[in-house]
């Protein structure tokens, strides 16, 4: 805050080459720096920004040291020469894309001011939901800002740390590969993760090219090759399955989490909520066989909980039933088991029923077999073209992820590789532990890591090359249909990182910019320009996409059912010994397969079932632990052939008997002060469950044994904070059923207004004359039939209203932050209930309880009816929070914001909204149904004098949520949305005994389950 | 209790009384009796503890502090009942909870409250008051056998200012009425001087000077100018950690929080295909015509003669001579490096086609900076409009007059 | 010990002048002695250490955040609030004992309403501090008060804490007329009984010169019985008012309509533990076993029987009700007191609050000083968890159980609390050691021989 430190943080934030001719004293402090970064800084200031020590004094007070107790002095600064029609402080939106695991995502982002703080989905972009966005788009604004982002060049050898930079990469690269040259490359290769941008792929053919005995590698943890494979064997050629859910009325999936982790998950929710609108009767029905609990299993009519390996055969007995051919039916025990033989009938005969409406989706760690399987019973369901899409894939010659890293590894292991190029990725943490990734990298003379931090494997690399964020470089790639996507940066680089196509260009010795080559691709995309190029490629950047560049389909009928030879486990009942179990590592909901885990939103974001926060955990059905006497809590060792990992046990009603899933990418070492940094003393959230992984079974792992360790672990959720008693979990049950009202679809046939008889309101009438709104009088609406409890909408409230990160400590003291939180109900039988979810906010009550209480009206009502948190105005006295029935106020009782005063963290508070208050140490926040976008499209309004269009303020959650279940306007304009669905017999107040009157009103959830299954 | 050795009080200044000593509240009370029945009326009794029935001998008269007290009462309800109407109803009303402004129920507890405080504070420093009391000097201290008035003395003193004292006579009546022993009372010899510890009132000065002090200080800094910036203990949220328009910020290049635009990016809404509108180029060449977004009409005109006056005025002057403010006192100084601004009335600007001016004012030229960021597109050209308006007026010929209306000119 | 005051009990008869004498010395006596019991200086030994375990505690309060305590989103309040209903509890005897008795004519209040005046005063400065630190920003607290400052923004009046402000503010300062008001006559004899000048003029000035002059006392009495009748009704307001903080909100065991009289019978009862608590060891560290005599200590006893047994009905009835109601929600709340994850803590309550005063019954627990003491500081304990049980097990679970937790204090939240049971037996130790703690004037008018008819004689 101070200048003094001002002059320190200068020195952190330039690259090295701005440096590199710097003055004596500035490489000193460099030199500091650098060593500060390497070494283990311990507790110091910097691991504060793990949020997990206890804190000193308050900001308040630590400024009080700088600012020597009296006003700060502040500059205005502003630019030089301003852009065309530039606003100071008003926010511009830019076209640009995100790759996740080889997919392309187009989203908007927000820069206020040329600084990105905000991403939202592209909704003109085809393959997508509208302006949704993932939970992990959302956060990846944060990582733009990381601290523990690597600030310079390492190189081996070299003297640290002025010679590791750009230029002197750009220097080692010319004359170290025109040597290569010569040789045509011999023992060069490069390991890529997946990537998408055509860009990239001419890089690559060039230099191939350049040099002819090199090869290129790719290996992505959480592949979807079992996909590419068993499409291969169905239809000769690799394909991308993708689903047309408007189309279907009823869907199968067998171990698929398509509407979170698919790469068009966002299209799959929005075309899933669409076949799924009660009030206009049309309602598909989802069946979910899987062994992990998932967000769609959550949103399924039936689900049968059934370990991962008992997926195929069971795929094998549908198909067999379908095609009427008994006798192609394996013959395993589990199938003639009450239950999975009801369920298996009911499906198959509700599929054939809707012939041509139905289709079958398996999950990418299925094998390849089944794979195969769905596509042949789609063909059966004539799906093809109608609910399912096939792609035709790009390059079909790509050796599956696992074969190839396995040949990397061999090659190098015998001595064939000296240099090799690794573009992202973090193989050393997580290829498949036989694969011997790590000893074969030693055996590499030169390798080049190009990644976000020095990672696991930069580590170890001869060169870290700092990787550019995706919102700092040019680039390309192509969404899941195929859709050509452009990126355009927002900001240059922050540390002068470098992007893989600049990395890759230098390689190839070219000369171009990145902007430059990705324009080459745009024209070889569309072909060389007919009149003004410069406006065409303009058009496409503006839109980040260009139309009609989707791969080609094909509906190619699949070959005939090969002979499936299935493991004695596939062939066994359900019920299992310890030493037969079997471990699912699924994706994290937090850090996918790990490259999120330095960041600190999606660590403290609640997994969608469990509800816990900075951890993994081995999830048990109660039975299951019960079977194995594991309570819990419990630290097991899961062992798998000699490969152990110590998991903490977290009871998960649901999860498929025997089967245990566990969350990869936790217990990272290089990650950073959230995600885990060894050097510097900072554990892991978490633990590396990558280890049980092997090239044979990456995902699905049998023959597993357990084994209590007798230590216990503390799991942090944010709800079910304490544990259970009877007594709360029989008033829980009953209470649940009137917060998130539910009915079958028959039953709100009959009675459409079913909501209002499932508890007696006493007629109210009010004691006083109500206060009257005539002017706007904005309110919400939540469609719970609609909501997947993806936790979009509590990411994107995070970053639009500057929602501090707390910590694990914190969390476990049930002091989470988050203004949008998402309960989560389960009913019924533990071992295979339903779950309802239910996202809270402020309900902006109209009598709202939190108003009467405070002594000094901190919050009182606007004359729009919103209820207003005035943060300044606020003493703390907590009353509010104790007597909001809903719980939904927020209380700063520490100064979360200290980690700032670290120099190396103050760039994180670049990415804050500036049109929010950053609130301190001691005063109440909450909801505020984002008043800054509210008050944003008022002025816009008003300034071209015209009235505010419905739909035209859209709150973060609406707009990041895919299946549009939350709906925001004014319920006085009666033509507006959420007054209609206001007026919905389905409409209904949270706890409207109570008479607080909440502005915001939930749809109750209608379920469409088969008469013969319920 | 032995009376031996206790000396009379000094017989210095005139006399002020005599005090007689009882032995029992009893006889007190008969005493009381007996004096009062003798007539006097500057008197009175001294015991450790209220004597029951000593009024009634006495004839006291009965206080008004209840009255007062009662006032004290409800004055505390008016007050409190004005006060939250006023400040929560008036002042500055809010919208609690959907309840109306003012609502009696939630003022009764605060109303009840001040009640009591304000009848209770009467009640006690009233007493005071009306005892006179504090009074920490008095001719009775100056005897040592009063002393046993707090402890277990029963006196009765009659004052020597009463009309029927008589030093003999009423000496005579106290030890007839049963005083155990009597003893004269005189005032200080100099009467100014009283019986009075100066430690008190020197005490009581300086904490009350002291307690001004922060006072004084408050008031000297909200007076008194100063080139520091005021004192802000705890600053709050008043600064913000995060990053707002036009600030400072080490974290980004050149120290600026503001940061252009990527080179090359294209933001939405900002694609500008069309060049005449935004370019002012057709096919290449400058437009020579109006964009259809920015018809030739009255509006546009007027709109332009606007911002013309707000924007180009002060250099090129009104009616666009070069004449501006600014050029007048830059040659009024004879700034050194000041270009003159153009006379809009050129033949070479006349000749200029649309699109070259309206590329000036977005671009700038010479000396003249871009109005690109100020100006948006439309109102730009508006204003060429208007300029082609203001050359056109100034070299306007009669053949430009509408013919109606040419026999008006002279 | 016991016989010894057994003697003392019965004076033997004397001259009116001597039996004052021997209050008037009794009581100096106390203050004037050269050496202290040695219990005096180990308390107040013990005492300095709390206070300094409670600023160290405020210190770390004040510049950490309310972070260091157990609160969290569910629970807000926390000890914080349960210590300041505790300590306004305890503050009630004092004025109630000195105004209601004394409306009521009870001559045996004489011996211990000076003392449980003081003690209430103590406690209210106690209660006093935890409104004002259990905030976000103590440093902005005043803006609790109807204060012209820069924003020009007024308190919210229709906050049960703007109540509190008010109602607890008046009653300290009543309190403190009344109790200083009480205390003028014996300061002054204090004044005419000193040996050093300072001492002389230190309370020639407290005590205003009075002078006990019989116009003097007619107005004295007149105000002290005002004062008494206006102290009154504010007794039985305070704790209304405080209980209004719950009554007057939402929370399902807390919205009840039973609390103001609840609360009031509650403070009683604490009240009188607490000055039964301090009374029972000062009556024989100081012998003052002729002044407070065995059937005050017995009548106060029997106080402690009568409102116990009303608090017990206030629990009753509160059960009745939230099962009368046929609100879901408060039925669920109270079954959770008894079954829920602080049973333990309700378990503790009921028995302190509800069984122990039943001890009462038997004159042995009413007259052996060890069995008193016992059964007291029992029912001290029991009332404060009377406050955690309405406060935090009522919190924890509420409307939404996704929102349910628990509540884990921390080591603060203990030194805090700790800190201000040192700071109220510091102030009560300096009162013993200062002032007169038994009010010589009342207990001379009270004796037989201050009334007239006495000798016979009229």
């Amino acid at each position: 805050m101070s200048s003094l430190d001002r002059n320190q943080t200068q020195t952190y934030w330039r690259s090295l080459d701005d440096l590199a001719d710097a003055a004596p004293e500035l490489k000193k402090i460099i030199d500091d720096e650098l060593a500060r970064d390497g070494e283990a800084a311990g507790d110091g200031p910097l691991s504060r920004r793990r949020f997990m020590q206890i804190m000193g004094a308050s900001l308040a007070f630590a400024s009080m040291a700088g600012a020597g107790c009296r006003w700060e002095k502040e500059e205005i600064i502003p630019l030089g020469k301003r852009p065309d029609n530039y606003i100071p402080g008003k926010p511009k939106f830019y076209a640009t894309a995100m790759e996740l695991g080889g997919v392309a995502t187009g989203l908007v982002a927000t820069a206020y001011d040329g600084r990105p703080t905000k991403i939202e989905g592209n909704p003109q972009h085809p393959s997508q939901g509208g302006g949704a966005t993932t939970g992990f788009a959302q956060a990846s604004v944060l990582n733009l800002y990381d601290p523990d982002r690597s600030r310079h060049f390492v190189r081996k050898g070299g003297t640290l740390p002025l010679d590791a930079s750009w230029k002197s990469f750009q220097r080692f690269a010319a004359e170290h590969f025109s040597k290569l040259a010569q040789s045509g490359g011999r023992g060069l290769r490069f390991l890529s993760e997946a990537q998408s941008s055509p860009t990239v792929r001419a890089l690559r053919a060039e230099i191939l090219a350049r040099f002819p005995q090199a090869q290129w590698h790719e290996y992505e943890p959480l592949s979807r090759d079992n996909e590419r494979e068993g499409t291969r064997q169905a239809f000769g050629a690799p394909m991308r399955v993708a689903l047309n859910l408007t189309q279907a009325k009823v869907i199968a999936a067998f171990d698929s989490d398509f509407l979170i982790h698919h790469p068009a998950a966002l299209k799959n929710a929005r075309d899933f909520a669409r076949g799924r609108r009660p009030d206009d009767k049309v309602m598909n029905r989802l069946y979910c066989i899987e062994s992990a609990f998932t967000a769609t299993g959550s949103a399924a009519d039936h689900r049968l909980p059934l370990r991962s390996d008992l997926v195929l055969p069971f795929l094998l007995a549908l198909e067999a039933r379908l095609a009427r051919n008994p006798g192609a039916s394996p013959k395993g025990a589990f199938l003639a088991e009450p239950e999975v033989a009801k369920f298996l009938k009911v499906l198959a005969s509700d599929l054939l029923h809707n012939r041509g409406k139905a289709v079958v989706t398996v999950g990418p760690r299925q094998p390849a077999t089944a794979h195969a399987a769905a596509a042949r019973i789609n063909a059966l369901l004539a799906a093809a073209g109608r609910t399912v899409v096939y792609y035709v894939d790009e390059d079909p010659e790509r050796v599956p992820h696992t074969a190839d890293i396995t040949r990397l590894c061999r090659d190098a292991g015998a001595g064939k590789v000296h240099t090799l190029v690794i573009l992202g990725g973090n193989p050393v943490f997580n290829a498949p532990v036989d694969a011997g990734f790590k000893n074969a990298l030693a055996k590499i003379e030169t390798s080049i890591h190009l990644s976000d931090n020095v990672d696991e494997t930069s580590s170890v690399c001869t060169w870290h090359i700092p990787r550019a964020h995706y919102l700092e470089a040019w680039g390309d790639g192509r969404a899941f249909d195929g859709t050509y996507t452009l990126r355009q940066p927002i900001l240059e680089p922050l540390w002068g990182a470098r992007s893989d196509i600049e990395v890759l260009a230098a390689i190839a010795g070219k000369t171009e910019t990145p902007q430059e080559l990705v324009r080459k691709t745009l024209d070889t995309v569309l072909g060389p320009a007919t009149i003004d190029g410069t406006l065409r490629w303009r058009k496409a950047i503006h839109d980040g996409f260009v139309p009609n560049t989707a791969f080609a389909t094909t509906t190619k009928a699949p070959g005939p059912a090969p002979a499936v030879r299935l493991t004695a486990s596939q062939n066994a009942g359900t019920r299992r010994a310890n030493g037969d179990l079997e471990v699912v590592l699924v994706p994290s909901t937090a850090t996918f397969d790990g490259r999120f885990a330095n960041n600190g939103w999606l660590q403290e974001m609640p997994d969608f079932m469990t509800k816990l926060t900075w951890d993994n955990a081995a999830l048990m059905s109660p039975k299951t632990a019960a079977a194995l006497g594991i309570h819990d809590e419990d630290v097991i060792t899961i062992k798998s052939g000699g490969r152990t990992v110590d998991a903490a046990v977290y009871l998960m009603p649901g999860q498929a008997p025997f089967s245990i899933a566990l969350a990869v990418g936790y217990g990272r070492t290089h990650a950073g002060y959230v995600g885990g940094l060894a050097s510097a003393g900072i554990d892991p959230p978490g633990v590396d469950v990558y280890p049980l992984s092997t090239t044979k079974s990456p995902h699905i792992i049998g023959g597993i044994s357990v084994s209590r360790t007798g230590r216990t672990y503390k799991l942090v959720g944010t709800q079910d904070h304490w544990k259970m008693d009877k007594l709360g979990m029989a008033e829980r049950e009953e209470r649940a059923a009137l917060l998130i009202r539910e009915a079958t679809l028959k039953e709100f046939k009959q009675t459409p207004n079913f909501v209002d008889h499932m508890m007696h309101v006493p007629g109210h009438g009010s004691l006083w004359q109500e206060i009257k709104y005539d002017g706007h009088k904005w309110g919400m609406a939540t469609d719970l039939a609609a909501c997947i409890g993806c936790n979009s909408c509590t990411l994107a409230c995070q970053a639009e209203n500057n929602v501090p990160v707390v910590g694990k400590d914190r969390v476990a003291m049930e002091r989470e932050m988050h203004w949008l939180r998402i309960d989560r109900y389960f009913r019924g039988d533990p071992e295979n209930p339903t779950v309802a979810y239910q996202p809270v906010g402020c309900q902006q009550c109209e009598n709202a309880p939190c108003e009467s209480v405070c002594p000094v009206g901190a919050t009182v009502h606007s004359s729009e009816g919103l209820n207003d948190m005035t943060y300044n105005r606020c003493v703390g006295t907590r009353y509010c929070a104790n007597n909001c029935p809903y719980k939904v106020r927020r209380f700063n009782f520490f100064n979360y914001r200290e980690f700032l005063d670290n120099p190396k963290n103050k760039v994180t508070s670049l990415q804050y909204n500036p049109e929010v208050t950053v609130r301190s140490r001691g005063v109440m926040e909450k909801c505020t149904f984002c008043v800054q976008r509210i008050q944003a499209v008022k002025i816009a309004s008003k300034n071209d004098k015209r009235p505010i269009r419905d739909g035209e303020i859209v709150t973060a959650c609406q707009q990041a949520c895919p299946t549009d279940a939350i709906v925001f306007g004014d319920l006085n304009d009666e033509h507006s949305r959420v007054r209609k669905l206001h007026e919905s017999p389905r409409a209904y107040a949270m706890l409207e005994v109570l008479y607080t009157r909440p502005r915001n009103n939930y749809l109750a959830r209608i379920r469409n389950p088969h008469e013969d299954l319920s | 209790m032995s009376e031996h050795n206790q000396t009379n009080p000094p017989a210095d200044g005139p006399l002020w009384g005599l005090l007689a000593e009882v032995s029992t509240p009893t006889e007190l009370v008969s005493a009381a009796a007996k004096v009062r029945a003798a007539g006097y009326t500057q008197w009175d009794c001294y015991s450790p503890f209220p004597v029951h029935g000593i009024d009634r001998a006495m004839g006291t008269k009965p206080t008004i502090l209840p009255v007062l007290v009662f006032m004290g009462g409800i004055t505390g309800t008016g007050l409190a009942i004005l006060m939250q109407w006023w400040m929560n109803a008036v002042d500055w009303p809010w919208i609690v909870s959907g309840k109306p402004y003012f609502s009696l129920p939630a003022n009764i507890p605060i109303a009840f409250e001040l009640t009591i405080l304000l009848a209770s504070l009467t009640a006690f420093f009233g007493m005071w008051a009306l005892n006179k009391l504090p009074q920490v000097w008095h001719p009775l201290f100056r005897s040592d056998r009063f002393a046993k008035v707090t402890n277990n003395g029963f006196f009765l003193a009659i004052q020597a200012d009463d009309d029927k004292f008589d030093r003999e006579a009423t000496e005579a009546l106290l030890k007839e009425a049963g005083a155990t022993a009597i003893e004269a009372v005189h005032l200080d010899a100099d009467p100014k001087k009283k019986k009075m510890p100066r430690q008190i009132p020197a005490f009581i000065a300086i904490t009350a000077v002291a307690a001004l002090v922060p006072f004084a200080c408050i008031a000297k800094a909200r007076t008194s100018k100063s080139s520091e910036p005021h004192y802000h203990i705890i600053p709050d949220m008043d600064f913000q950690p995060k990053a707002q328009a036009q600030q400072a910020s080490a974290l980004l290049p050149d120290g600026r929080v503001d940061q252009m635009p990527v080179e090359g990016t294209v933001a939405r809404g900002e694609l500008k295909a069309d060049d005449h509108f935004y370019r002012g180029i057709v096919d290449g060449a400058w437009a020579t015509t109006f964009p259809e977004q920015v018809p030739p009409s009255k509006e546009s005109i007027e709109r332009g003669h606007q911002r013309f006056n707000i924007y180009c005025s002060p250099c090129h002057g009104l009616s666009g001579y070069g004449n501006g403010m600014v050029a007048q006192r830059a040659e009024k100084i004879g700034s050194p490096n000041w270009t003159v601004p153009s006379n809009l009335h050129q033949e070479y600007i006349i000749r200029q086609p649309h699109g070259q001016i309206f590329n000036t004012i977005s671009n700038g030229i010479r000396n003249m900076p871009s109005y690109g960021a100020q100006i948006p597109e439309a109102d730009r050209w508006a204003i060429v409009m208007y300029v082609r308006a203001l050359q056109r007026s100034q070299h306007a010929t009669v053949a430009d007059v509408p013919p109606t209306l040419r026999q008006t000119l002279r | 010990m016991d016989t010894a005051i057994d003697k003392d009990e019965t004076p033997q008869k004397s001259t009116a002048a001597a039996v004052f004498q021997r209050v008037t010395e009794t009581v100096s006596g106390v203050v004037e002695r050269r050496t202290w019991p040695k219990a005096w200086y180990i308390a107040f030994a013990i005492s300095c250490c709390l206070v300094v375990l409670l600023g160290i505690s405020l210190w770390h309060l004040f510049f950490t955040g309310i972070g260091i305590w157990g609160t969290n989103n569910t629970e807000g309040w926390g000890w914080a609030i349960v210590n300041f209903v505790f300590w306004v509890g305890i503050g009630h005897a004092g004025t109630l004992i000195s105004a209601i008795l004394f409306l009521m004519r009870q001559t045996w209040r004489t011996s211990i309403n000076r003392s449980a005046e003081a003690m209430t005063i103590f406690a209210v400065m106690c209660a006093g501090i935890f409104p004002l630190i259990h905030v976000g920003r103590p440093w902005v607290v005043y803006w609790m008060f109807p204060l012209p400052y820069d924003m020009d923004i007024w308190p919210q009046f229709r906050s049960p804490l703007m109540w509190d402000v008010f109602a607890v503010s008046t009653y300290f300062t009543v309190s403190l007329l009344f109790w200083y008001m009480g205390m003028v006559p014996d300061l002054g004899t204090f004044r005419d009984r000193a040996k050093s000048k300072i001492k002389a003029v230190v309370f020639g000035v407290l005590s205003f010169g009075w002078r006990g002059s019989a116009k003097q006392w007619h107005r004295y009495e007149r105000a002290y019985l005002l004062l008494a009748a206006l102290a009154t009704p504010l007794v039985l307001s305070v704790h209304s008012v405080v209980s209004f903080d719950f009554a007057v909100s939402q929370q399902p065991g807390w919205h009840t309509p039973i609390f103001p009289p609840y609360f009031v019978a509650g403070a009683i009862y604490s009240g009188f533990g607490m000055v039964l608590t301090l009374l029972v060891p000062a009556r024989y560290l100081f012998g003052l076993g002729d002044i407070i005599k065995k059937s005050h200590i017995e009548a106060m006893c029997k106080v402690l029987l009568l409102t116990g047994s009303l608090v017990a009905f206030s629990y009753m009835t509160e059960f009745f009700i939230a099962w009368y109601s046929g609100n879901p929600y408060e039925g669920f709340t109270f079954f959770n007191r008894v079954f829920g994850p602080f049973q333990w803590a309700w378990g503790i309550m009921a028995f302190c609050n509800v069984v122990v005063p039943h001890f009462f019954w038997f004159k042995k627990c009413r007259t052996n000083p060890w069995i008193i003491m016992g059964l007291v500081l029992l029912v001290n304990v029991g009332m404060w968890f009377e406050r955690f049980i309405i406060i935090v097990s009522s919190l924890t679970r509420e409307f939404v159980p996704a929102t349910w937790d628990y509540f884990v204090p921390t080591f603060w939240d203990a030194a805090t609390f700790l800190g201000t049971i040192g700071m109220f037996l510091f102030l009560f130790l300096l009162f013993l050691r200062y002032l007169p703690m038994i009010a010589m004037s009342e207990v001379k008018a009270a004796t037989p021989e201050a009334h007239a008819d006495h000798h016979g004689t009229h």
